[in-house]
């Protein structure tokens, strides 16, 4: 029992870190093929999406950096194949944060949007558009007063699907991937000012702010981190990264579970002993 | 023959291998992979910003004094504006910082009030009204007046509202262990995601060489005297 107790101690913390590396790696080598359930958030974003009709405008906004990436990448691209799926939907990606236009530009290209689809008519990268709130007030307001060039400096004149989309109130919905306070800027100023339907695909940590509007029937949906892309890759039957790391985190959460329990029974026992 | 996707690969297994060997120990290895992150980030930051500039202000108006439009010519306003906030640095101007400061706040906040009150309290106050007929609503209608009761700090209040507020710190309770849990779900995110990046060849291969390498580091330190490793 001792060498237990030393074993789970801070000083050798390292044992710990090894049996969550291999809890992690060894599903990921070896897929156990664990059953993904979707939830009702999950399939809240999914239903809307599948009710787009030609013509609908998908506003995509994102905040991916590298420090979320890991979360919320798996569930943008899972979004972007679905939308791109859609006939005659057109997608508009927006940048929140500096690293945005990096992560849009590679989840593009890994579902090969540039070939299956043309630029310009179906879809449109404007980039990353500093001013947080601000920005995205303009942008519901009148894109084209704020911006006049794309992503990469292509006059929005130019694009013909732009000569349609001039404001808020020509969004059919906004997706919003994030860590940060931008989801409440799409609220504030696409749903409350406009009436627009808003989903988030979210970091774990923000879960729980977001559900209280969802509850309140504000947002259509929420991907909730990488188990929230899982069901979505599973409902548009596209198993990728996320469907892939769900086996690593359940076995990973079985051994916090084990690892409570195990610390919590010797504290007990600990405790025992000594009276 | 390595080109330059597998040379972007093991570069980046490398610095994810250096920045995890801070759960080893603190070392030089962890150090550069660190300062690289930030510097990489700062840098890409910087260069975007000055983008921004260039075509949300700088742009516009070269192109006002080129027309003689007004509109595009008083893009010079905000950006004296951004100049005004490095006046911070100095004590002599710091008043023309505080300019800018309070203009940013003022329509920060009158951008965001419509929207934070439309959302965050009469929708939430709708939403919180939804008829009693199933048993989350009725559950949902329960834990935010409990939890609301919790906060009403006036004694004779809270007296009259009995075993409410006691009931509306469990709700807390509830929904800090939510937050805690997600937390934790969201850390173990990020480390599949990683891994995920480093079990594909040749990204593979590198993860024996650091475990080799902590071993070693390890061995080493276990026959170094305690004397020599604090000198």
């Amino acid at each position: 029992m001792m060498i237990f107790r030393e074993l789970l101690s801070r000083n050798y913390k390292q044992i710990i870190y090894l049996a969550l590396f291999l809890a992690l790696a060894i599903p990921l080598v070896n897929p156990i093929g664990l059953p993904v359930p979707v939830q009702k958030t999950t399939m809240g974003v999914y239903n809307k999406i599948e009710s787009l009709k030609p013509g609908d405008v998908a506003v995509v906004g994102s905040n991916i950096g590298a420090a979320i990436y890991a979360e919320v990448y798996p569930q943008y691209i899972a979004i972007l194949e679905h939308l791109f799926r859609k006939e005659g939907v057109k997608v508009l990606l927006v940048g929140h944060g500096t690293e945005a236009p990096i992560w849009a530009e590679k989840a593009l290209n890994e579902i090969n949007a540039y070939g299956r689809k043309t630029y310009g008519a179906d879809f449109v990268h404007l980039g990353y558009i500093a001013g947080e709130e601000a920005a995205v007030a303009g942008l519901c307001r009148d894109i084209h007063a704020l911006l006049k060039v794309d992503y990469k400096g292509r006059p929005l004149t130019d694009l013909p699907m732009m000569k349609n989309i001039k404001s808020a109130k020509d969004f059919t919905i906004v997706m919003d991937f994030t860590a940060s306070a931008d989801s409440q800027y799409w609220l504030n100023q696409a749903y409350a000012t406009y009436g627009t339907a808003v989903g988030f695909g979210l970091t774990a940590i923000k879960v729980p702010d977001a559900y209280a509007y969802y509850t309140a029937g504000q947002i259509f949906g929420i991907l909730e981190s990488l188990s929230g892309a899982a069901q979505y890759e599973v409902l548009i039957r596209r198993p990728g990264m996320a469907a892939q790391g769900m086996d690593a985190q359940s076995l990973a959460h079985l051994l916090y579970i084990a690892l409570m329990v195990l610390c919590n029974a010797f504290v007990v026992m600990e405790r025992r002993v000594k009276k | 023959m390595i080109d330059a996707a597998m040379l972007s690969l093991l570069i980046s297994t490398t610095l994810i291998l250096a920045v995890y060997s801070i759960l080893y120990r603190e070392n030089p290895a962890f150090r550069i992979g660190e300062h690289l992150m930030v510097g990489a980030t700062v840098g890409h930051a910087v260069v975007l910003a000055v983008f921004q500039i260039r075509d949300l202000a700088w742009r516009k108006l070269q192109s006002g004094i080129a027309t003689g439009n007004i509109a595009g010519i008083a893009y010079v306003i905000p950006m004296f504006l951004g100049v005004f906030l490095y006046f911070q640095f100095t004590s002599k101007f710091r008043f023309l910082a505080r300019v800018s400061i309070a203009l940013m706040l003022a329509v920060g906040l009158s951008l965001s009030i419509r929207g934070l009150i439309f959302v965050n309290v009469i929708g939430q106050i709708q939403g919180a009204l939804a008829p009693l007929t199933t048993l989350p609503n009725i559950a949902y209608l329960i834990g935010v007046v409990c939890a609301l009761l919790y906060f009403v700090y006036e004694r004779r209040a809270s007296e009259a509202t009995g075993p409410l507020p006691k009931i509306g710190r469990y709700v807390l309770m509830l929904t800090m262990g939510a937050y805690f849990a997600n937390t934790i779900m969201g850390r173990l995110s990020i480390v599949i995601g990683t891994l995920t990046s480093l079990f594909v060849v040749p990204a593979w291969y590198l993860i024996p060489v650091a475990f080799l390498v902590i071993c070693a580091d390890a061995l080493i330190r276990r026959k170094t005297p305690k004397s020599a490793k604090a000198g």
